[in-house]
């Protein structure tokens, strides 16, 4: 329970604020920056980087549960999703469930 | 009383109607609630998985609301990462949401009413907002839009705080390979959503290079090796692929 809560105030200033001032600042933005300034592609393209980066670290190296499956297995049901992805003409929804099924089958069938 | 006689049928609203968040609140038990809520559980049990505590886990949620963010939080914490990098980390996923903010505030503020309404929405706005505030809103009379945005995120930041426990304990029931399955939404949905919000050649660019420089920079900076990825690999993007006909986002 401690922890708890030594985690949660942690959470606070690295969470929270953290997060909530790039919402602050759009909204005293909103009235006056272009969407599409320079400084603000730069911010798009780390971002997007950033979570291709940790979506990657999450398939490369997982803990726990997810590093029972096979790493072949994991690229694969991956490769499948942005398949489907492409096939439904890019629904987010049924890829993501695709993925998700792709992983089990593979893993049920052939590990 | 008296209605001005040939009244701009576009006569700018000066107050938000909050009537308008029954309509959002409805909007949040849908196809999109549903996906997200699968991630959530999904978040539930990668908490499970990395031995973080559930309380802990779930406040992630209200003070977060951006899985990407929750996430990192998490599995840093994990690993011991010391405090002031763990918020630059969730600090850079979550510039992302800035653009994002002002689309979606663009497109529902009144310009004449109050500016507070759109600090609360700013809180809610994250992927699957602006999602829907894209395609959803277009029935939704002008002085409803931000309150039916605010009805929206606080259904789905309650219902997605009360199903991380699902994953949680469902984690530990379940075969391995549903389990692993269940916890590879987050990955998935991240993956697709990038895809999804690709817009220009450079978007495309950033989600290669940050995927492919995390094993390089795993391998000689462990500790920093998302951050490295996520600045080096976006960076590299901008600078050979920066979009030249714009005029696309808004």
């Amino acid at each position: 329970m401690n922890h708890t809560v030594l985690i949660t105030a942690a959470m606070i200033p690295a969470g929270f604020f953290a997060t909530y001032i790039w919402r602050a600042l759009a909204v005293v933005a909103v009235t006056r920056i272009d969407p599409e300034s320079d400084l603000l592609l730069w911010v798009r393209a780390v971002s997007t980087a950033l979570v291709a980066a940790l979506v990657m670290r999450m398939i490369i190296a997982p803990s726990g549960v997810l590093a029972t499956i096979a790493v072949e297995h994991r690229f694969a049901a991956v490769a499948i999703g942005i398949g489907v992805f492409y096939v439904t003409s890019r629904s987010t929804q049924i890829a993501t469930f695709a993925t998700v099924i792709a992983l089990a089958l593979l893993d049920l069938g052939l590990g | 009383m008296g209605q001005p006689a040939h009244s701009d049928t576009k006569q700018e609203a000066t107050a938000y109607d909050w009537a308008g968040m029954a309509g959002g609140i409805r909007a949040a038990f849908s196809l999109p609630g549903l996906v997200m809520a699968c991630s959530f559980i999904g978040f539930g049990a990668l908490i499970h998985d990395v031995g973080f505590p559930l309380l802990a886990g779930m406040a992630t949620t209200p003070l977060i609301w951006a899985l990407p963010g929750q996430v990192l939080f998490v599995t840093m914490w994990q690993s011991g990462v010391a405090l002031p990098l763990i918020a630059a980390a969730v600090s850079l996923t979550a510039v992302r949401l800035l653009p994002m903010t002002i689309g979606v505030l663009a497109q529902v503020r009144l310009k004449q009413a109050s500016r507070l309404p759109e600090f609360l929405l700013g809180h809610f706005t994250a992927v699957t907002i602006w999602v829907l505030s894209l395609t959803s809103l277009r029935n939704v009379p002008e002085n409803r839009q931000l309150p039916w945005l605010v009805g929206l995120g606080t259904a789905l930041m309650v219902s997605m705080m009360l199903v991380v426990p699902l994953g949680y304990y469902l984690a530990d029931s379940l075969p391995p390979t549903l389990a692993a399955a269940m916890v590879f939404f987050t990955p998935a949905f991240f993956l697709l959503s990038l895809f999804a919000g690709a817009i220009w050649r450079f978007d495309y660019a950033a989600i290669a290079l940050g995927c492919m420089m995390l094993p390089i920079a795993r391998h000689f900076a462990p500790d920093f090796d998302l951050l490295i990825a996520g600045v080096g690999g976006g960076t590299l993007a901008f600078i050979f692929l920066r979009p030249r006909r714009k005029g696309l986002l808004k």
